[in-house]
C-alpha cells in the first residue's frame, strides 16, 4: 500500500540483483540481506530510480556498495549452502552422488579461497563474471576501465593461487 | 601470446568463445606463467559456481524491510510474511502516534492501541462549536414521554470510531524522520470525513498520507436534540514518531507476535465497527444493532471490546428515541469499561449523563459525570462533560448536594 511503484520497479530486478549477491556473499542468506538492504536504501531514493534507464546498473551499484563498505560487517557463523538450496537450479542429467558431493566439495574450496579475498577485489570478481561490461563496471564501482582491469587481473591471481594453496580439488573418485 | 591477451580474454568474457588454435596458445603461455594460471583457473572455477535459486518471497521481504525502521529491519525481514501491508504500517515498529486535537479543547479519548500526548489544561469555557442540522435526517424520535428530546445530544466522540493508520512516507521512514500534520476537516450526519485540509506540518511529505487516512476515519455523529447532525472545522493532529533504538528485550520476537496478533485483532474490530457504521448510515438501525450483536458474540469480554459495543448500542438506541435501552447500554458499557481496566475511546460518560438530564434524573447525571475510575482521573475536561456540569450547576445541582 505505501509504495507499490517501488515493488514494480524493483521487482525485474531481483533475479540479477539476488545472483550477484550471492556471489559477494557466498551464502544465500547474506546474500538476502544485501539485496534487502539494497532495496532499502533505493527506497529512499525512489525518486531517482524512477527516473533511471538503467535500474539494474544503479541497484548493483548500491550492492557494490553495500558489500564493500562492509555494512554487515559482524561475524556471523558461515552459513554453507546445502543442497536443497540448489534443487531448483539442477541441471539435467541426474548426478550420481559421488559427482554431487565432488561439486560441493569444490564450491566449498572456491567459498572459502572468496573469503580470503579483500572485500573490493572479491565484489569486482562477482560483479565481473556476471558477464556485465566495463562500461556497466563503471557505473557500479566509479573506477575507471583501466582500474578496474588492474584490480581484476590482481584479484583473480589472488584468488587462483589460494584455490592452489587449498590444493587441488579433491576427487572423490581418488579417495574410493 | 602475452600476460595482457590473457588477460583480455578473462576480461572481455571469451573464454567459451575461444578458437583451437587460440587456446592451444594460451595453454602455452599458462604453462609458462603462473600468474596467468592461477588467473585462468580462478576465472574457470568463478564461472562454475552454482547459484541457489531465488527465495520465492524475497520481493516480499525487501518490501517490507524497506518500510521498517533500522532497528526493526533485520529481524523482521527475516520473518514470515503473514501480515498484510495496512498492518505493518501501524504495527509498534514504525509507530504512528495519534491525538485528537479539537478548537483549543482537549483529547480524554485514547483508543487502547495508541499513545495520547499528556492533555492541556481544560479551558475555561466551553467551545462554541458550528452546528449544521442536516435536511434528510429520518424524523426526530418520539421519545418515551419521560425524556426532553430537544436535550437529547451527544457530543462528536473526540477520538474516530474507525481509524486507520496512516503510511509512513517510505522516504521518511528511511530518514527516520518524524512529523506530524494537524488537519482541519469536516464530519457528515453519517459520520464520514469531509473537506479535509492541512492546518499545518511539520515536512510536507506527510501531508499526502495523513490526509488518506483521516478521509478514510469514521465518527459516530454528532447528535442535537434527537437529530444526527454534521459538525464542521474540526481538528486533529496526526504524528510520525520513530520507536527507540534502544536494545529490544530477549523475548523481543515474542512480544512482537504479542503486538501483531493484537494489532491484527484491533484492525479487525476497527473492521467490524465500519460495517455497524455503514448500516447506521444507511438509517438501518436494526441492520446496525444485529452486527453489534455479531460482535458482541465474537469478541472477548475482556478489554475495551464490549465497553465499546455496548457504548454503540446506546449511541444506536439514542438514534432510535429508546431512551431506556440506551441508558442500560451505556451502563452495560462504562461498567465494562471499568471491570476490566480499560480506557474508553467513546467517552460513553457524557452522552449517558446527558440522557440523565433530558430525562431530568440530575443525580444521576451528576453522578455519571463524577463516576470514579475515568481514564487519567480527568473526567471533566471535555468540553461537553464542563457543559452539562454548568447547566447541573446552574440547577443547584453540585457534588455537595448529592
Amino acid at each position: 500500500m505505501a509504495h507499490p511503484e517501488f515493488g514494480d520497479l524493483v521487482a525485474p530486478h531481483l533475479p540479477a540483483l539476488f545472483k550477484s549477491a550471492y556471489r559477494l556473499t557466498g551464502n544465500r542468506s547474506d546474500a538476502e540481506d544485501v539485496v534487502q538492504e539494497v532495496c532499502v536504501r533505493a527506497c529512499t531514493h525512489l525518486a531517482t530510480l524512477r527516473t533511471l534507464e538503467q535500474p539494474k546498473t544503479w541497484l548493483l551499484k548500491i550492492a557494490y556498495r553495500v558489500f564493500v563498505d562492509g555494512v554487515r560487517r559482524r561475524k556471523r557463523s558461515p552459513v554453507r549452502p546445502t543442497a536443497e538450496d540448489f534443487d531448483a537450479t539442477r541441471v539435467s542429467g541426474e548426478p550420481t552422488p559421488e559427482q554431487r558431493a565432488e561439486a560441493e566439495l569444490a564450491e566449498r574450496r572456491l567459498l572459502d579461497a572468496l573469503a580470503k579475498l579483500e572485500r573490493e577485489q572479491r565484489a569486482l570478481l562477482a560483479l565481473h563474471v556476471e558477464g556485465y561490461t566495463f562500461a556497466e563496471l563503471e557505473a557500479m564501482t566509479e573506477l575507471s576501465t583501466d582500474v578496474l582491469k588492474a584490480r581484476l587481473y590482481r584479484a583473480r591471481v589472488r584468488l587462483g593461487k589460494l584455490l592452489a594453496a587449498e590444493g587441488k580439488a579433491p576427487s572423490l573418485a581418488l579417495v574410493k | 601470446m602475452s600476460c595482457n591477451d590473457v588477460a583480455s580474454v578473462l576480461d572481455d568474457h571469451r573464454i567459451a568463445q575461444l578458437k583451437p588454435a587460440e587456446r592451444a596458445k594460451i595453454d602455452a603461455h599458462l604453462g609458462s606463467c603462473a600468474d596467468c594460471s592461477a588467473a585462468w583457473q580462478a576465472t574457470s572455477e568463478l564461472l562454475e559456481l552454482r547459484i541457489p535459486a531465488m527465495p520465492p518471497t524475497l520481493l516480499e521481504r525487501a518490501l517490507l524491510a524497506s518500510r521498517l525502521p533500522q532497528s526493526a529491519r533485520s529481524r523482521r525481514a527475516r520473518m514470515p510474511i503473514i501480515v498484510g501491508g495496512a498492518l505493518l504500517a501501524g504495527a509498534a515498529a514504525a509507530a504512528v502516534t495519534m491525538s485528537a486535537l479539537r478548537e483549543q479543547s482537549v483529547p480524554i479519548a485514547s483508543s487502547p492501541s495508541v499513545e495520547q500526548p499528556a492533555a492541556p489544561a481544560a479551558p475555561e469555557a466551553p467551545v462554541d462549536e458550528p452546528v449544521t442540522p442536516v435536511e434528510n435526517t429520518p424524523a426526530a424520535p418520539q421519545g418515551d414521554g419521560v425524556t426532553s428530546v430537544e436535550l437529547v445530544e451527544t457530543a462528536l466522540s473526540i477520538a474516530p470510531l474507525v481509524r486507520r493508520p496512516p503510511d509512513y512516507p517510505p522516504e521518511a521512514l528511511a530518514q527516520r524522520l518524524e512529523g506530524w500534520v494537524q488537519l482541519k476537516f469536516d464530519v457528515t450526519a453519517a459520520g464520514f470525513v469531509e473537506n479535509v485540509s492541512v492546518d499545518e506540518s511539520s515536512d510536507e511529505r506527510f501531508e499526502g498520507p495523513a490526509i488518506r487516512a483521516l478521509s478514510q476515519w469514521r465518527y459516530l455523529p454528532r447528535i442535537v436534540a434527537g437529530k444526527r447532525v454534521a459538525v464542521t472545522d474540526q481538528r486533529t493532529r496526526i504524528a510520525w514518531q520513530m520507536s527507540s533504538d534502544d536494545d529490544p528485550p530477549a523475548d523481543e520476537r515474542q512480544a512482537d507476535d504479542k503486538q501483531e496478533a493484537a494489532m491484527r485483532g484491533l484492525l479487525k474490530f476497527s473492521d467490524d465497527l465500519e460495517r455497524a457504521l455503514d448500516l447506521l448510515a444507511a438509517d438501518d438501525l436494526r441492520g446496525a444493532e444485529l452486527q453489534l450483536d455479531l460482535m458482541r458474540a465474537v469478541y472477548p469480554e475482556a478489554g475495551f471490546f464490549h465497553g465499546d459495543i455496548w457504548s454503540f448500542y446506546g449511541y444506536l438506541f439514542t438514534v432510535q428515541g429508546n431512551y431506556d435501552r440506551a441508558i442500560d447500554a451505556y451502563e452495560t458499557g462504562l461498567a465494562s469499561y471499568e471491570r476490566n481496566g480499560a480506557r474508553s475511546n467513546m467517552g460513553p460518560w457524557v452522552p449517558l449523563a446527558n440522557l440523565y438530564f433530558a430525562r431530568h434524573q440530575y443525580d444521576a447525571a451528576l453522578k455519571t459525570l463524577l463516576r470514579p475510575n475515568l481514564p487519567g482521573g480527568n473526567r471533566l475536561m471535555s468540553p461537553e462533560a464542563n457543559a452539562l456540569m454548568q447547566k447541573l450547576n446552574a440547577l443547584g445541582v453540585t457534588e455537595d448536594t448529592l
